[in-house]
């Protein structure tokens, strides 16, 4: 049975486009969708828990589904998601929208889903709880600043309780806890809500399991059925009951806006099911490989969104890191698919072999830049400044794009809002408006400077107030969660909600964290030194000048643009003033984010990654004293501005390594990009083992990448038919290049054009 | 202090030795090989190159130019290459990075300040410093005066070198100097004549001296078809009788140069070759490897 895959292959890579719905076994698409609007409008008045769970009920019971006899794995249910083009990465690259309810709409289609039931009431909640802040919200993102947001997207469920326990033991959990509570007299009125949640939502998924199984029995494949068969009554036991039980619970979670931005730590979660086959002979590890590719296959076929993470290795309680064969196996079925969907988390510590670091490292050249580097020494001492001791910490697990959390004890909400912070230079200048539209946002200062300490005094002023608010709207979100977003599906698998009676976003978990990330670092710095030595310090222009400059884009002052442009003093060369500059304004912003106290009784983590934010907001923000056009993105993460990096990867790593990683919970990848003639041949592999490896010793949390030239880039821009699969790395996730809009090839080739490392 | 005269510093480079390394290009060559890939590290003195396709009209470098090698005619940017004093100022304006010096002088502090900005990647990765060029020992004291600083930091150190130079030269040098990078490029002395401008006899005679002084060297041959493809045997049979011979790369030769020779207003003599092959490489390594040599493809 598990065999087949390349002969299979057609009938796998088009399964979710092209599905084949038993059209007998449920409503299809449409009726559910307005059956389902019906059947919410019906029970509006139930608590919001169990209006989730209800409507999560409603769904699995009555959407058709769909075995695939070309698979080994269940999991088709019509939700009337179109994966041609919505679950595609270019509708999201391309997304520029006001309001975060239209970005759920646009680039999921899940006009069905209870996501929807998310998005109605993110917008009537808030409107009526806190309408001031809505709208506030929603003009920030207009000018470019950014948005806050009670993240309840990126989550991490407990998988050692979903594989421990399996579906039926999880349900067992939740009647048990609150027959126990109940009988004790200790059950509250919204405990019990809650419990009934959780008890709902986990029948509805044994039961759709159930469904599963009868529609597998209608073709001759025993071991689908049997795994189906089993998995109604009991945790999984084999590796193929393990993978079967990760993609349906991936699937049935994300039928919420919530989603399960990590499988876990696979090489270790599944090590021992894997030792059991294969010491037991149930499985030849061929079989594990092949079973493999069936499971990485379905996220690529389902495009799922900016990539489905997965981690491996990461340290052992005793302290050391470890890789093991299963950790091999994996890497090289990934190797060999050449997808870029699921995406790769790796957690690093020095004891990794170098036979693991150079195989990673010859998967990145090859062009699979998907793989993410995280540094588990950054991560615990990250940790150990929120007071949560290492030996807590050693079982984070990188999730999203490169965040940790603590799996089963912390929700960490890890992208609250991304900031623009380079408008604070531009109100600053204007004395608080936006350059383009005028609006005003925030407070009043001075509109002009008769010295740059003023100047500069203004930004830290603006700066402090940007913060501040996106803290207050965060903080007044995400008290709204349990009227907004509970999950009970996600709670029921965390062991402390289950004690507690609590919801995973609404003080169930041990830790509930809130995440803030900064980016346009460099825009800001390479701006603040500009404005220092054009106005200031050589006089080339007044103040008032730059104001004008500014708001006609630079037109009528294209040389001193050209000048501003091609001066050496910038960010990310591994020069001391301007990497000086960035260190004050960093260990400011940390010194304000990290720690603080959130509404949730947890705390503010602080990250310096932009995602592709620095793109949308770029587009909105008026030109920049550095030279930057209006519209133009700005800088991302903690990089130098895309073409101010002259000085190579190793001078922009030291430039970056100034910075207190330790500050960086809510991460930073530092994007690397190397010409592939400089890391050819096994010399090549081993220095890109020893980059990383110098790069962590010194204390850098993460690292993204791509071995690349600007040749071919330019080449795949002119001919993109010939270059489908050229992947890159772009943010916190990889794309196709040929996927991205002109505007953000450009803006990668200008930044590939710049990392010469001669001087 | 001696000043050295340098091309440029190339950081990451991984093909100049062991390791993460910083390579400094110095200024000058004895030879003139006809495949010549750094034409800007030919000539001692120092020069402009200037891409005419870069330039943006800023008119910056005529501002600046005391000595009027810049100048505008038709609203089009002329350089006079026999007016310029080599000062570099119109180098460090030039908004759209068309001009380039080849040739800045730098004191071996200065030198060693650059070349130790990467200082931590060389310990975990096993690398270090390479003088290459040009010839470096065409600079041979400046040479002297900056391994001695690197080798007191305790970085490690390689030295590429064409090896034609004196004994006296290598003297200065060999005590400071961790591995030889040492090309070789015919052992029939004719066609070394013919293609280089030079005699290979003191290269032959250095290389041998090196070896009896027990430093390791890593030799490498530029293979160039048709031109030094049948030198292998010969060479190989040369190595083969000394000690300390490490690795033998060969470097396949790529015809890449042609605009740096245009933007110098240098005649172009490269050979119109095509780059060897695959299977052409891996014959030129079996025969090296027939003599007892670890011989390697430079693409490995």
């Amino acid at each position: 049975m598990v065999n087949g895959f390349y002969d299979n292959r057609t009938h796998l890579d088009k399964e979710y486009e092209y599905p084949n719905w038993n059209e007998r076994s449920g409503q299809d698409a449409d009726t559910l969708s307005r059956n389902l609007k019906a059947f919410v409008d019906e029970h509006i008045d139930l608590p919001m828990p169990l209006l989730r769970a209800k409507a999560f009920d409603y769904l699995l019971a009555n959407a058709q589904i769909e075995i695939n006899p070309h698979n080994i794995f269940a999991d088709k249910v019509n939700l009337g998601i179109k994966y041609e083009d919505s679950a595609g990465q270019e509708r999201f690259f391309d997304e520029d929208t006001t309001d975060k309810s239209i970005k759920h709409e646009k680039s999921a289609s899940k006009d069905i889903l209870t996501a929807n039931l998310y998005m109605r009431f993110n917008k009537e909640v808030q409107e009526r709880e806190i309408p001031v802040e809505y709208q506030r919200n929603i003009q920030a993102e207009s000018i470019g600043i950014g948005t806050a947001w009670a993240d309840y997207w990126h989550t991490l469920p407990d998988w050692n309780e979903i594989l421990r326990l399996g579906f039926p033991g999880l349900l067992k959990r939740a009647e048990d806890i609150k027959a126990e509570k109940s009988s004790d007299g200790e059950l509250l009125p919204e405990q019990e809500v809650y419990y009934e949640s959780v008890i709902i939502s986990y029948r509805a998924i044994v039961s759709f399991i159930r469904r599963l199984y009868e529609e597998s029995l209608c073709y001759d494949i025993p071991q689908y059925s049997g795994c189906l068969r089993h998995l109604m009554h009991h945790p999984p036991e084999t590796m193929y009951q393990v993978l079967e039980t990760s993609y349906l619970f991936i699937t049935l979670l994300e039928i919420g806006v919530e989603n399960g931005r990590s499988l876990g730590i696979i090489d270790h979660l599944y090590y021992p099911y894997f030792k059991a086959d294969i010491g037991s002979g149930r499985y030849s590890v061929e079989d594990i490989r092949e079973m493999f590719r069936y499971f990485f296959n379905k996220f690529n076929a389902a495009k799922r969104f900016a990539a489905q993470p997965l981690a491996l290795c990461g340290t052992t309680p005793d302290g050391t890191g470890t890789d093991n064969d299963l950790t091999f196996l994996i890497l090289d079925v990934y190797g060999e698919l050449g997808h870029l969907n699921p995406k790769i988390q790796l957690r690093y510590n020095p004891n990794l072999s170098d036979q693991l670091m150079e195989k990673v490292s010859g998967l990145i050249r090859k062009g699979q830049s998907s793989i993410v580097i995280i540094n588990d020494e950054a991560v615990y001492r990250g940790y150990e400044k929120i007071g949560i001791p290492r030996s807590i910490s050693a079982g984070y697990v990188p999730i999203g794009c490169y965040e940790p959390v603590l799996m089963g004890k912390e929700d960490a909400m890890i992208c609250n809002a991304f900031i623009n912070i380079a408008k604070a230079v531009e109100f600053a200048i204007t004395g608080g408006s936006d350059i383009l539209t005028g609006e005003l946002f925030g407070m009043k200062t001075p509109k002009n400077f008769k010295t740059f300490e003023g100047f500069y005094k203004a930004f830290y002023e603006h700066l402090d107030y940007l913060i501040d608010y996106f803290v207050d709207n965060i903080d007044k979100q995400t008290r709204l969660s349990m009227q907004i977003n509970p999950s009970p599906v996600l709670s029921g698998t965390i062991q402390s909600c289950m004690e507690r009676g609590k919801d995973y976003f609404s003080g169930g978990m041990q830790y509930s964290n809130t995440t803030i990330k900064c980016y346009a670092l460099a825009t800001t710095v390479d701006s603040i030194l500009a404005v220092k030595k054009l106005v200031f310090d050589e006089k080339l222009m007044s103040f008032s000048e730059l104001q004008e400059a500014l708001r006609n884009d630079w037109k009528g002052y294209e040389k001193i643009q050209l000048m501003i442009k091609h001066d050496k003093n910038k960010y990310g060369n591994n020069r001391t003033e301007p990497d000086n500059l960035m260190c004050v304004i960093f260990n400011h912003l940390s010194g304000r984010i990290v720690g603080r106290k959130n509404a949730r009784g947890g705390v503010y983590r602080f990250g310096c990654d932009s995602i592709h934010t620095s793109a949308i907001q770029g587009k909105k923000t008026g030109a920049t004293p550095d030279g930057r056009n209006a519209h133009e993105p700005v800088s991302k993460n903690l990089c130098a501005v895309s073409g101010m990096e002259r000085n190579g990867v190793t001078a922009l790593m030291q430039s970056i390594l100034k910075l207190d990683h330790d500050s960086l919970l809510g991460s930073e990848p530092l994007d690397y990009i190397i010409h592939p003639s400089a890391v050819q041949g096994k010399a090549g592999l081993k220095a890109m083992n020893a980059m990383f490896r110098t790069y962590f010793a010194k204390g850098g949390i993460a690292l993204q990448g791509n071995i690349i030239n600007a040749e071919s880039l330019l080449e795949a821009q002119k001919n993109p038919q010939k270059y489908q699969n050229l992947q890159v790395r772009l943010c916190g996730w990889n794309a196709y290049f040929v996927d991205l809009t002109f505007v953000q090839q450009n803006e990668f080739i200008k930044q590939t054009q710049s990392m010469r490392s001669t001087i | 202090m001696t000043k050295g005269r340098i091309v440029g510093i190339k950081r990451f480079e991984i093909h100049d030795g062991d390791g993460i390394r910083t390579t400094l290009f110095l200024k000058g060559c004895p030879l003139k090989c006809k495949w010549c890939h750094n034409p800007e590290a030919i000539s001692s003195k120092s020069q402009v190159a200037y891409l005419k396709e870069k330039c943006i009209g800023c008119g910056e470098c005529v501002s600046v130019c005391s000595a009027h090698a810049h100048s505008f005619f038709d609203g089009k940017h002329v350089y006079d290459r026999n007016r310029c004093v080599h000062c570099g100022k119109c180098v460090d304006v030039c908004l759209g990075d068309a001009l380039t010096l080849y040739g800045r002088e730098i004191s071996p502090k200065e030198a060693l300040k650059l070349l130790t900005e990467d200082g931590i990647f060389y310990n975990s990765s096993g690398g270090g410093v390479t003088l290459s060029g040009g010839e470096p020992l065409q600079q041979a004291d400046f040479c002297m005066e900056l391994l001695k600083l690197l080798k007191t930091e305790g970085i490690h150190t390689a030295i590429d070198t064409c090896g034609f130079a004196g004994k006296s030269d290598i003297d200065k040098i060999i005590d400071d100097t961790d591995v030889f990078l040492y090309d070789i490029k015919f052992y029939d002395n004719k066609k070394h004549i013919q293609y280089t401008g030079r005699t290979n006899k003191p290269i032959i005679e250095n290389l041998k001296y090196i070896d009896i002084k027990g430093k390791p060297v890593e030799v490498r041959i530029p293979l160039v078809s048709t031109i030094n493809d049948d030198q292998m045997e010969p060479i190989g049979r040369f190595l083969a009788t000394l000690k300390h011979i490490r690795k033998v790369k060969l470097l396949p030769y790529y015809n890449f140069s042609s605009s740096k020779y245009a933007a110098l207003e240098m005649e172009n003599m490269l050979p119109a070759v095509e780059t060897p092959d695959d299977r052409q490489i891996t014959d030129a390594v079996g025969i090296l490897k027939s003599f007892g040599l670890n011989a390697i493809s430079g693409k490995e």
